[in-house]
């Protein structure tokens, strides 16, 4: 096989949708997507996603509206992204679990000129926004209205690289997503740089673990399409637990992924077992990755590449990389590597740069970083900042939270964070945003959220309310629960709340004491509801 | 319907906290909504709890139906709930 890398120029990839377009013709009777119950060749996926980029545009979508696309993992989900971005616009990928209220929050706030939706969903999208007087087009993506369009290559007028190619929400500090702009230039970079990382060859197999709403999709599908390679999804529930038979059934050679489902692997005793072979790329991202993992994967796969993965979907996905190359030393963390060429870090602490070798917020520039928050002023001025460097020309860049140490070779290592963001298995939240929630309820006087570790050492959410009602102590935790269900993603809901009829320790400042709310309910935890 | 197929549906309905509507005839995660990948670790130890016992981490991911489970727990607990 020949390496893509060989054929195709960067040069050629200007938009996102071209990492399908420039190479769809080299593999046209090739399967694109196989999703379990049906498969699409690269041919018939251009035809479909043509007739629905031809019903968009004729409904009058252009560069820079905003479509939301509702879909699960199944080939119309993967021919609506694709379609969006053939009629020129920008997708917005909305989960069909989301709740009710933040459905139609995101709805309100993106104010999209169309909905391209799987039909599993048409009924709850369509009373969604009903309910909330919301007039917004809804198109079915596999509809007989969109089959009836033309399946030529649709022409798209007056299209720059500083077009929106996406906007991905993620979860914000003020009680609010806020949803993410990408451009095509700052994702194209980054794709482009793949070629160059990566020693991979044309058809390969790829694994589509992340939801739709979570920016590794991108990679998985586009550097999938680029390649001429199957993307294949991690799309039943049962996958999730029982990552094995997902690995099993489907042949998959090259994964992006967060460790935990490696982690589910190995506590399974299943590293080793001949299924796992195929794996030729092993890309790990979103958790601290343990070197006695990378040391185990290797040692029964030795001819499997090994990578860490490091960034935000404000840096069009990743801005650290590193090559797991060695057995690393027991009982360590893998670096989270170099930074991808294109992309500028300073590590700073009160506007300044940090000396060598010591920890600062990772301070992100160059052309892979976001324009900003869609709509969201508040966060934008304090994430998105001008900096002056040594030539006293100002650059924007982006201030992650993140806290990172650079050694001596160029290599960052992760500390921690600044704020109170954090990750569970791979899902970017702000505790605060939960709490904020929480505290929106009249008999919630102060609340707070922790994460704890449960008996299979998982990253568990628990939330901890105090109200002066003893009876309430007793009855609120449930209603809460359904409350929180009604508001949030299920990822983002706690396990468990606490009620307490005393307050919450605070300390000197008078804030919540989340470091004491984290000792007490460790002393009293277990994750039983 | 055994003692134990009747107890294993009985955690898993009151873990996940399905309503009456939703509980079939087989119960398993790739039809209940609320069985995720939390929602199985809860349910895990909910069983753990209450038939005292330790359920192997090999075996855990394979308990993703309530056949799976009972299959699983045949070999671990006691004949008495068998």
């Amino acid at each position: 096989m020949t390496c893509i890398k060989n054929k195709i120029t960067p040069n050629d990839y200007i938009y996102l949708d071209d990492f399908f377009e420039v190479n769809k013709s080299a593999f046209i009777d090739s399967i694109a997507v196989e999703d379990g119950e049906s498969e699409i060749t690269y041919a018939a996926l251009d035809k479909s996603a043509n007739r629905l980029a031809n019903c968009l545009i004729d409904k009058g979508c252009k560069p820079n509206d905003r479509i939301c696309f509702i879909s699960s993992k199944t080939v119309a989900g993967y021919k609506s992204i694709l379609a969006i971005l053939k009629s020129g616009a920008c997708f917005v990928p909305i989960s069909g679990e989301y709740p009710d209220e933040r459905m139609s929050f995101l709805f309100k706030s993106i104010k999209p000129k169309v909905l391209v939706v799987e039909k599993l969903y048409i009924s709850r999208v369509n009373e969604v926004c009903k309910n909330n007087d919301l007039d917004i087009l809804i198109i079915e993506a596999d509809g007989t209205e969109v089959n009836s369009f033309d399946d030529s290559q649709p022409i798209v007028m007056d299209r720059t690289p500083e077009d929106l190619a996406y906007i991905i929400f993620t979860s914000g500090s003020t009680g609010m997503p806020k949803g993410v702009i990408v451009y095509h230039r700052n994702i194209v970079h980054f794709l482009n740089s793949c070629f160059n990382f990566f020693n991979i060859s044309e058809q390969l197999r790829f694994a589509h673990c992340s939801e739709f709403t979570f920016d590794p999709s991108i990679f998985d599908i586009f550097f999938c399409w680029a390649t001429g390679g199957v993307i294949v999804p991690m799309n039943k529930r049962s996958y999730k637990i029982n990552p094995f038979a997902f690995f099993e059934s489907k042949a998959i050679n090259v994964v992006f992924t967060v460790p935990s489902v490696i982690t589910t692997l190995s506590r399974s005793d299943l590293l080793g077992h001949s299924s796992l072979a195929s794996i030729q790329h092993l890309i790990y991202t979103g958790e601290a990755l343990p070197t006695d993992l990378t040391n185990e994967w290797k040692s029964h796969y030795p001819q499997c590449q090994q990578y860490n993965f490091y960034g935000t979907t404000e840096t069009a996905i990743i801005s650290h990389w590193y090559k797991v190359d060695a057995h690393l030393e027991a009982g360590s963390i893998v670096p989270v590597g170099y930074v991808v060429p294109g992309v500028r870090v300073i590590l700073m602490e009160d506007n300044m740069p940090v000396i060598q070798g010591t920890v600062g917020e990772s301070v992100v520039c160059g052309t892979q970083i976001s324009p900003g928050y869609w709509d969201n002023d508040l966060e934008n001025n304090v994430r998105f900042k001008s900096i002056s460097e040594d030539n006293n020309v100002e650059h924007k860049a982006y201030f992650t939270g993140d806290l990172l140490l650079k050694d001596k070779y160029g290599c960052f290592h992760y500390q921690g964070r600044k704020d109170r963001q954090v990750k569970v298995r791979g899902h970017r939240i702000e505790l605060l945003e939960i709490e904020t929630v929480l505290l929106s309820l009249d008999e919630v006087e102060e609340a707070a959220v922790v994460v704890v570790k449960n008996e299979f050492q998982t990253d568990c959410i628990i939330g901890v309310i105090s109200t002066n009602n003893l009876f309430k102590v007793k009855q609120l935790p449930m209603k809460i629960m359904a409350m929180l269900k009604r508001k949030l993603p299920a990822y983002m809901c706690p396990v468990k709340i606490i009620g307490r009829e005393i307050p919450l320790p605070r300390n000197k400042n008078g804030k919540i004491d989340h470091v004491k709310v984290h000792e007490i309910i460790s002393g009293e935890n277990n994750v039983e509801s | 319907m055994s003692n134990l197929e009747n107890i294993v549906k009985e955690i898993i309905v009151e873990v996940l906290k399905i309503s009456a509507d939703k509980v079939y005839k087989s119960l398993n995660s790739d039809t209940i909504p609320e069985w995720d990948s939390m929602g199985h670790m809860q349910i895990i130890i909910k069983l753990e709890s209450f038939f005292s016992c330790d359920i192997p981490h090999n075996e855990v991911a394979m308990m993703t139906s309530e056949e799976g489970i009972i299959k699983v727990l045949s070999n671990i607990v006691s004949d008495d709930f068998l």
